[in-house]
């Protein structure tokens, strides 16, 4: 990883070395660049019909691993299944409110262990044949095979039945029932989980074409042209490395805002080198670019307008390890509020992130439904009170050995640990750098090995759920709790929240869960990711959903 | 000479053995998990975990592994990728004519800008055009290969297109285009645009070192006795220069040729990424990042063999420079 390290720095070089060269060029003129008109964000107009649309931003930093709804698991990938299936439920783009998709309504039982939904009778496969509840039977079934191997199968887990797969017992959910005459779909789950309809708008959730019962391997399913229900389809097979086109599905049946997709093509062009990427987009060859770091600043006042740099549902955060002696335990609350106090999170944003981003306020971003604002009493900076606090707790001197700052080496984190460092410092709290494998850092923290350590999380689904349970039950310990927390009382509110039908107060029970973990202070929230995509001014209506993913279906072209 | 081939082509075998095989321990020894590399951050659940092992078969000890991966590689099948379980033979079949096509056409450049301007340099020695060369060989031997790609996409790319160039000016920043070719190798319609700038900054360095070895050699060459002697038989400049000095100052260039050829194809890495090239080098580097063993494996057993296979190419190249030179039998003195 060291290499690839020199190579960003050189690249910071070279950027140099280029400006010097464009000034000595221009004799000082500072160089207009492409059309610096502006342009308010594309939502006026009718929309337009037609036109191909070239994508420099999607794969800016390489292809994924798949785009077999299956097994995508990152979000490049999830964006392509997001164009080319539709789902049971949909989180609308622009408000993140639950929104029947294929599924026309869908009711629980009072225990929050049944749900059942009704489909709707004029959504159709790219191929014209309808789409019926026992393709979204097979979908599922298929993700969970062992033979599939899908990292993101643990998606069906509320699922009743999954675990007898799991264990070789079974080949199917015994939780699922199709009724094609009727088009219901009943779903049996293994626990109370109130929120399961939302989750289904995950694409892993996809119907799959009965085509699929041909493959003999369904890993390779992907390779050739998948027949989805979504607003567009495969043009071609997938040109790994060079590029993934898409086609309108003229057989679509018109999606939350019931109409087809404008643009006739979109050919997502895939990238090895986000620098080179963005200069592809300057060059004019696409409409959409993605920016890279430390340009964030100079290319939005140059595209003022023009960049889409909404937060999206994502969190990065340093995190305490709880059963750490020295910073662990409610015996050290006061030195984790006196850290919490002294780390300067505009600092970040502003010299790390270039402004992009915005401080983290609280651990769930805004757009979950049921956020509430200002949680967290440490996100601003109070040199004072911390400083007050640690004298509280019994000074710095308490600290026999520096503090581990871990985090994985060569994913950008250093610049973070280092301003986190001189915080400190100004305390007089000893700390040191302690950057870990990115192959085995996770690992590691999971196992408790970590200190002070540095850990994001982007949200699968628009919901509370998906950023408290996995992060912080005690059953996530050895799992994605790398604070090592275990509090019964965090985990009885998130039950009972998991349980809750009513949504109002699901949400009110993990606001209270997450008082808790921001009053133990078990985690540093710095910032919320936010978009970094600036477009063209041909393309319009680009809207970015709170899970980052781009509503292609929705915009034009404007000749 | 056919014993002599049939002999080096023997000595790929072990070379082949040694590079897998020390390469496959190497995954063993350095710490790497690809099936958590797969699911980035995430913490991967023990029955996932399970799934993609037993997939890949990482469930069973090294040995087994290895013993597996050689059953396979000696019927010609490389495995599959654990990233996303396409076939190595196919991911090499799509990479390596893109490689091999850039490094065809950075070897043509630097043969015949290396070797004419190094010859110049040499013949006219410190004139004006030798300290031209001299210095600018210097330069772009010096400039690093991401900062010559960084620029010349600005200034060929985004600046041209930015102020209104004509089409001429203006090329492509990354890709391969349309990807035409005819004879494996002549860029076919606006092909040649996407390969300009590739092949010139892959060639870059090499050339630059070509000339200056080229001159060097041939400033020994013109103080030879043979060359004086071609001299006073009459000949002209002309023909004393490339009949009798060219030819002799070649063998110590055609080695660094061919041997760069082999290297062009493998360490096009960086040149690769720059102009996001679908070839070996950007999948080898991503192979690695992620741990994937069976496509490092599978480039590197190319690599080797095309190192070796140049290497003989080369050394068979030297008797047409030099006569003298004999394959397969003892120096008898």
């Amino acid at each position: 990883m060291g290499q690839l390290r020199c190579r960003r720095a050189g690249r910071v070089l070279a950027l140099v070395f280029v400006a010097i060269l464009a000034l000595a060029a221009c004799g000082g003129g500072g160089g207009g660049g492409g059309g610096g008109q502006t342009d308010t964000v594309g939502e006026a107009g009718t929309p337009v019909s037609g036109g191909d649309l070239i994508d420099l931003q999607n794969f800016a930093q390489g292809e994924p691993d798949h785009i077999d709804p299956g097994l995508a698991g990152v979000i490049q990938g999830s964006q392509m299944t997001q164009l080319m299936w539709d789902g049971l439920t949909e989180n609308d783009y622009k408000t993140g409110e639950l929104k029947p998709m294929v599924a026309e309504s869908w009711s629980g039982n009072p225990e929050a262990t049944q749900f059942v939904f009704k489909l709707r009778k004029d959504v159709k496969w790219s191929d014209g044949s309808p789409v019926l509840p026992s393709d979204f039977v097979r979908g599922w079934n298929r993700a969970i095979q062992k033979a599939f191997a899908s990292e993101i199968a643990y998606h069906f887990d509320p699922i009743k039945g999954k675990a007898d797969v799991d264990a070789g017992k079974a080949t199917t959910m015994s939780g699922l029932k199709a009724d094609d005459a009727n088009y219901t779909l009943t779903v049996d789950l293994a626990f109370p989980y109130s929120t399961f309809p939302l989750t289904t708008s995950h694409s892993v959730f996809s119907p799959v074409h009965k085509e699929v019962e041909k493959l003999k391997d369904q890993t390779k399913y992907e390779q050739g042209i998948m027949t989805g229900n979504g607003p567009y389809k495969l043009a071609e097979p997938w040109k790994h490395e060079r590029y993934i086109k898409l086609i309108r599905n003229e057989s679509y049946w018109g999606g939350l805002n019931k109409h087809q997709a404008y643009l006739n093509t979109i050919e997502f062009r895939i990238s090895k080198d986000v620098d080179s990427a963005f200069s592809d987009f300057e060059a004019g060859t696409g409409q959409t670019g993605f920016i890279p770091p430390g340009r964030f600043a100079e290319v939005k006042a140059k595209y003022a307008g023009r960049v889409s740099d909404k937060p999206f549902l994502g969190t990065d955060a340093w995190t305490f390890n709880m059963k750490d002696p020295v910073v662990g335990g409610p015996d050290n609350l006061k030195l984790r509020q006196a850290i919490a106090l002294a780390i300067d999170k505009q600092a970040i944003v502003n010299t790390v992130h270039n402004g992009s981003r915005k401080v983290a306020m609280s651990w769930t971003p805004p757009g979950i439904p049921g956020y509430k604002e200002g949680l967290n009493a440490n996100a601003n900076r109070d040199v004072n009170k911390a400083k007050q606090l640690l004298a509280e707790w019994g000074g710095a001197s308490k600290i026999t050995k520096p503090i581990k700052l871990n985090f994985g080496a060569g994913a950008g984190h250093d610049p973070k640990a280092t301003i986190i460092q001189a915080n400190l410092k100004e305390l007089g709290i000893p700390s040191e750098l302690t950057p870990g494998d990115t192959e085995t850092y996770f690992s590691q923290m999971r196992e408790g090995k970590g200190q002070f350590l540095r850990n994001g999380w982007i949200w699968d689904y628009v919901s509370y759920d998906n950023g408290m349970y996995s992060l912080y039950h005690s059953k996530a310990i050895g799992g994605d709790n790398l604070a090592q927390y275990s509090n019964p009382d965090f985990d009885k509110l998130v039950d009972q929240a998991r349980a809750a039908t009513d949504p109002a107060q699901a949400n009110e029970l993990y606001t209270q869960a997450e008082q808790l973990i921001l009053t133990d202070v078990v985690v540093v929230p710095l910032t919320w990711y936010a978009g970094q995509v600036a477009y063209s001014e041909q393309l319009k209506n680009v809207i970015q959903s709170p899970l980052d993913f781009f509503a292609y279906d929705e915009m034009w072209l404007q000749q | 000479m056919g014993g002599y081939i049939l002999r080096r082509l023997l000595h790929v075998i072990p070379v082949v053995w040694g590079a897998v095989t020390i390469l496959f321990l190497l995954f063993f020894i350095v710490p790497g998990d690809p099936v958590q590399l797969m699911a980035g951050d995430r913490a991967v659940t023990a029955e996932v975990r399970a799934n993609i092992e037993a997939r890949f078969g990482l469930d069973k000890p090294w040995y087994v592994q290895y013993v597996d991966y050689w059953k396979r590689l000696v019927t010609g099948d490389l495995g599959v990728s654990f990233r996303n379980n396409r076939s190595v033979n196919a991911i090499l079949g799509e990479a390596a004519p893109a490689s091999l096509r850039l490094a065809i056409w950075a070897i043509i450049i630097e043969v015949i800008v290396g070797i004419s301007t190094g010859l110049v340099s040499a013949v006219r020695r410190y004139s004006f055009t030798d300290v031209l060369t001299t210095v600018s060989t210097a330069m772009l031997a010096a400039i690093p290969v991401f900062v010559l790609g960084a620029a010349l996409q600005y200034f060929l790319g985004v600046y041209t297109f930015q102020h209104g160039f004509p089409d001429w000016a203006r090329f492509p920043v990354q890709g391969i285009g349309p990807d035409t070719w005819t004879f494996f190798f002549i860029p076919t319609g606006s092909q040649w645009k996407y390969l300009v700038l590739p092949a010139f900054t892959l060639a870059a360095v090499s050339t630059a070192v070509v000339a200056r070895m080229m001159r060097t050699t041939m400033l020994e060459v013109v103080r030879a006795d043979y060359m004086r002697t071609a001299a006073s038989k009459g000949l002209n400049r002309r023909q004393v220069v490339l009949k009798h000095g060219l030819k002799n100052a070649m063998i110590p260039v055609v080695t660094l040729i061919g041997l760069d050829l082999a290297s062009l194809i493998g360490n096009a890495l960086i040149t690769e990424t720059v102009y996001n090239w679908p070839g070996l080098g950007t999948r080898l580097l991503g192979a690695i990042v992620s741990r994937d063993a069976p496509i490092v494996l599978g480039i590197t057993a190319i690599l080797v063999l095309t190192y070796v296979l140049m290497n003989l190419l080369v050394d068979i190249s030297y008797s047409f420079f030099d006569p003298r030179i004999r394959y397969g039998k003892e120096a008898t003195a």
